[in-house]
């Protein structure tokens, strides 16, 4: 029997209460390509922010409690692979949680099981489902940010950019210095706020110097950053999510559905699932939808003058 | 707050408006940048010339002790003295001795980050010698009284019309004598006769090369073949850790070095001393002493994660590829090292309690790490630095309540959504209030220089639980 | 004194006790971190060029002119002396230079006031275009002090790469206190990155390369 992937979704706090429509996108593009999508509610924070400011010991329950809900004898029969929206949330669980567990044998049995099961959400589609096409159209020019932790601890650099290529429409532009950090750095933004402005408007220059619609990375908490230093800026540029650029123009891609898609291994693309997901359905000008960057919550404005 | 750290501060925000200097460090960076890239590509296999450089300095480094016998003995051998310094007093007291005894008045140095890590420069001024530095970029921070900028290019920082200033101030260049070529021929013509009176010459090393007993200086002007050919005594100052097993793992670490260094596929003299004057020879110094500094590296031998860091070269290049070094430039640090390594070996050298707060001045994106020609984790061990500081309670108080408290507002997901939807309409009801970046604004170190999303009516997990939950997921 | 040395090894030998096995990798600059040389002599010009060390090409039969051309032009400052390593080769040389040219070259450790100087080499290097000479080569100045230094040297000198010229050098000079591998002129970019020739060693650097 062809099964359908079975995902646990993995919500970074700061997703899932200041850029909800980040997930629903992720939500409504799996579902697309044939996933079937599970929330498990107890998540809240992979511990990240105690993490790399160094108390660790702070971190240490929080990532027992993931690898419980993740990965617990339950999960590891209900799911199979954990998907998140976020490179860098992605590397706390995969590259970081072994460092905590050094010398905590509990913990680092605990997250043993977590070991293959968590991918960012670009590199899932690529890598784990062979997909490059949704069936997304988007016709914007784009570049892509990297953000540091997809890159440097995960490896990611050429699956974002295949999935961009493949969106009708979409014309993807290189900006300089893309591989350049844009200065968030999790608290680093708040207690050294000096320093990580600096980097932002280094970064969004770059931005704006490409000459683009659209900045687009696999990290909403960079594009906060891109976003959130671009909105003070006479320029239009707008931060979004790879997500929701994949999730653009589904439905009218339906018919010609995905050209190379993984659900060749489910029994259907599952698109009718997405009828029902809210704002994500609407795209990017819902209320729901605000792209990261708060200006650009008032998308009708600054597209209207667009020429 | 330790006085550092408020130093660090105040430099580091002022550092950080500077857009000038900023552009001035980036043009500089700009032409390593290439001379990095097409560097590299000299090389069959850049990463596997990484991945052994990795392997041979971690061997250096798990035999030290075995090395720096073998490396004393041979010294010894051809005449040569070698003094192991356990602190920065024990260097300097020995080469104030030694400058007593040989009488000597002046002395002529050349680039050692070494020596700015015990501060001989002003030690030696203090007992009453004239000490030149006699590398180009060296000699230009002397003459202004700084601290080198950058450990490869000292200079770095400074514009040319500053430098033709200064030279005209202190020199007494003319006035039309600005160019590159003039300057350099300026510090050229000043330094040959400080070469000829000294009586003493002191360098670093880059490299001590054990099988072979001698010390490797790598260096593109030639001012310190001069300083060890022509005074009487020459004096080379190091740190125990710059050890390498074999004459021939040069062959890898000249060009390593070079390339990660400035580009260059070899630096100009890649040179090996290993004594003072030799029977039959021209010439040579009469004496010749190593100083061996511990200083710390043994502290941060013991530490298991962090020892690699003992397989530094100190080529620069993360640095080079260091944002954050980008916006505050090498002064800000307050430290000999600035910059990743810096930021990283500091606080084990001197203390997480004075300059923990420097591996904290780090968005941790991990461009130094990916560039490390010896592959030093050195992102990580910012990360570790961290959890020392926090282990050790020198981190701020609202900081460590505020870690209590985030892991309790996270242990329980119906207490997380509860607050977190709470705080949802708080962000709105100040994002309505007060105005953004005012000082009323608690988000002001954010909100001053950035948006913030406004935060939505509907949280992810909200949205879900209304759309999702009663039609059957088991979630 | 011993006391310094005698705490440093202890707490070398202290932190080292948990000591993990490893191994030192043979050959580090081998094939899989450098392409081999093919053509040694091509590679050498190649890198001479690119270093900006002046290299001729010589003969028996042209060696004498080539280096009078070459000594002609050093007339710029100093006292005019040209400081030549005392060897059998180079006095062999020196003797069918032309009685003017004689005059000037004196055979003696080099001096401040000199302009050139003459010393042969231990070996060459083709990688990196380099001569690496030792303090056997006429001493420590001669190689460094002068404004130009003139190399003489024989094509069987050459090596594809450094490891093989410093094994060379070391088994042909062993006692030597002083090897330098020298890459072209000497130099700076210390100034806004701008190249400048000349820092403190020579200005020019000149290889007479004997391929008969
Ligand atoms: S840590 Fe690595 S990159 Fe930085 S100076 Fe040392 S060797 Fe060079």
């Amino acid at each position: 029997m062809v099964t359908r992937p079975r995902i646990a979704l993995f919500i970074p706090c700061f997703v899932d209460q200041l850029l909800p429509q980040v997930a629903q996108a992720m939500v409504r593009v799996l579902e697309r390509v044939g996933c079937q999508v599970e929330f498990p509610a107890a998540q809240t924070c992979c511990g990240q922010p105690a993490f790399s400011t160094g108390h660790w010991a702070e971190a240490r329950p929080l990532a027992l409690r993931f690898a419980e809900i993740f990965a617990g004898p339950e999960a590891r029969q209900s799911y199979d692979a954990v998907v998140c929206p976020s490179g860098s949330c992605t590397t706390m669980v995969r590259n970081f949680f072994p460092a905590l567990a050094h010398g905590d044998a509990a913990l680092a049995q605990a997250i043993a099981p977590l070991h293959g099961r968590v991918f960012e959400f670009s590199e899932y589609l690529v890598r784990q489902l062979n997909v490059r096409d949704v069936g997304a159209s988007f016709p914007y020019r784009v570049t892509f940010h990297d953000g540091c932790h997809a890159l440097r601890e995960l490896g990611l650099y050429d699956e974002p950019r295949e999935l961009l290529r493949a969106v009708r429409g979409l014309e993807l532009v290189e900006m300089e210095e893309t591989t350049e950090c844009c200065g968030f750095g999790g608290a680093f933004s708040m207690q050294m706020s000096d320093i990580s402005a600096a980097l932002g408007q280094r970064k969004a220059a770059n931005v704006e110097r490409a000459g683009v619609d659209f900045v687009t990375s696999c990290d909403p908490s960079c594009l906060m950053q891109i976003g959130g230093t671009l909105a003070r800026q006479p320029g239009r540029v707008r931060a979004i999510h790879l997500a929701e650029i994949l999730a653009a123009g589904l439905d009218a891609g339906l018919d010609a559905g995905p050209q190379d898609s993984g659900a060749e291994r489910s029994a259907q693309p599952s698109a009718r699932t997405t009828g029902d997901a809210g704002g994500a359905r609407a795209g990017l000008r819902g209320p729901r939808d605000a792209p990261p960057a708060k200006r650009a919550a008032k998308p009708g404005a600054r597209a209207e003058k667009r020429p | 707050m330790s006085s550092t750290l408020h130093s660090f501060e105040q430099a580091a925000t002022r550092a950080a408006h500077d857009r000038p200097q900023q552009e001035t460090v980036r043009t500089s960076l700009g032409t390593y940048n290439r001379a990095l890239n097409a560097g590299r590509e000299r090389f069959a296999s850049w990463s596997e010339a990484r991945h052994r450089a990795r392997a041979v300095k971690a061997d250096a480094v798990a035999h030290l002790g075995e090395y720096l016998e073998q490396f004393e003995a041979r010294i010894t051998s051809r005449g040569g003295h070698v003094f192991w310094a356990e602190t920065a007093a024990d260097a300097r007291d020995y080469i104030l001795d030694l400058a007593r005894r040989r009488g000597v008045r002046s002395v002529i140095k050349s680039k050692s980050m070494v020596s700015e890590e015990v501060h001989l420069g002003a030690a030696l001024e203090g007992a009453g010698l004239e000490a030149v530095e006699s590398d180009l970029g060296e000699f230009i921070v002397q003459l202004r009284n700084e601290p080198p900028y950058h450990i490869v290019t000292p200079a770095m920082h400074l514009r040319r019309a500053q430098i033709a200033a200064l030279f005209q101030q202190k020199l007494g260049t003319p006035a039309g004598a600005d160019s590159a070529e003039d300057l350099t021929m300026a510090a050229r013509h000043y330094m040959r006769a400080r070469f000829a009176s000294a009586g003493m010459g002191i360098t670093g090393a880059n490299f001590l090369i054990a099988d072979a007993g001698m010390v490797a200086i790598t260096e593109n002007e030639g001012n310190a073949r001069l300083t060890a050919s022509l005074p009487p005594v020459h004096v080379v100052l190091t740190g125990i850790e710059k050890i390498l097993p074999r004459l021939t793992d040069l062959a890898l670490f000249w060009p390593l070095l070079s390339t990660a260094g400035t580009g260059q596929a070899i630096t100009c003299y890649s040179s090996l001393i290993g004594g003072p004057r030799q029977p039959g020879e021209a010439d040579g110094p009469e004496e010749f002493h190593v100083v061996l500094l511990d200083n710390g590296r043994t502290r941060v031998l013991a530490d298991q994660e962090r020892r690699d860091t003992l397989q530094c070269i100190r080529c620069g290049a993360c640095l080079n590829v260091c944002p954050v070094f980008h916006t505050i430039g090498g002064h800000a640090y307050g430290t000999t090292y600035s910059g990743p390594i810096g930021a990283v070996l500091t606080p084990l050298l001197r203390g997480e309690k004075e300059f923990g707060h420097l591996s904290f001045a780090s968005s941790l994106c991990g461009a130094c790490t990916e560039i490390c020609p010896v592959e030093i984790d050195l992102h990580h061990h910012l990360i570790e630095n961290r959890r020392d500081s926090a282990l050790q309670h020198v981190r701020p108080l609202p900081e460590r309540i505020g870690m209590r408290a985030f892991r309790w507002l996270m242990s329980d997901a119906a207490r997380y959504a509860r607050l977190a939807q709470l705080a949802r309409h708080l962000l709105r009801f100040k994002n309505a209030w007060v105005p953004e970046g005012s000082p009323l604004d608690l988000l002001r170190p954010w909100t001053a220089s950035r948006d913030l999303p406004e935060p939505p009516r509907e949280s992810f997990r909200e949205w879900w639980q209304r759309t999702r939950q009663e039609r059957g997921g088991h979630a | 004194m011993p006391k310094g040395r005698d705490h440093i090894l202890g707490r070398i030998r202290a932190a080292l006790a948990d000591r993990p096995p490893g191994g030192l990798p043979e050959d580090v600059a081998g094939a899989a971190v450098f392409a081999p040389v093919a053509d040694p002599l091509a590679r050498f010009q190649a890198e001479c060029q690119a270093n900006r060390t002046e290299l001729h090409l010589v003969t028996a039969a042209n060696e004498a002119d080539c280096l009078t051309a070459v000594l002609a032009r050093e007339k710029e400052g100093g006292d005019g002396t040209i400081y030549v390593q005392d060897a059998p080769a180079l006095r062999a040389l020196a003797a069918r230079l032309p009685a003017a040219t004689q005059t000037n070259l004196q055979f003696a450790p080099a001096q401040p006031a000199g302009i050139a100087s003459l010393t042969l080499c231990e070996a060459l290097v083709a990688r990196t275009g380099s001569v690496l000479v030792s303090s056997r080569c006429g001493g420590r100045a001669a190689t460094i002090l002068p404004p130009t230094h003139i190399v003489y040297a024989h094509a069987s000198q050459l090596h594809a790469e450094i490891d093989a010229a410093l094994l060379a050098a070391r088994s042909q000079s062993p006692t030597a206190s002083l090897y330098s591998l020298i890459t072209g002129p000497s130099r700076t970019s210390d100034i806004e990155k701008m190249l400048v020739l000349g820092a403190h060693g020579p200005k020019r650097l000149t290889v007479l390369l004997r391929t008969d």
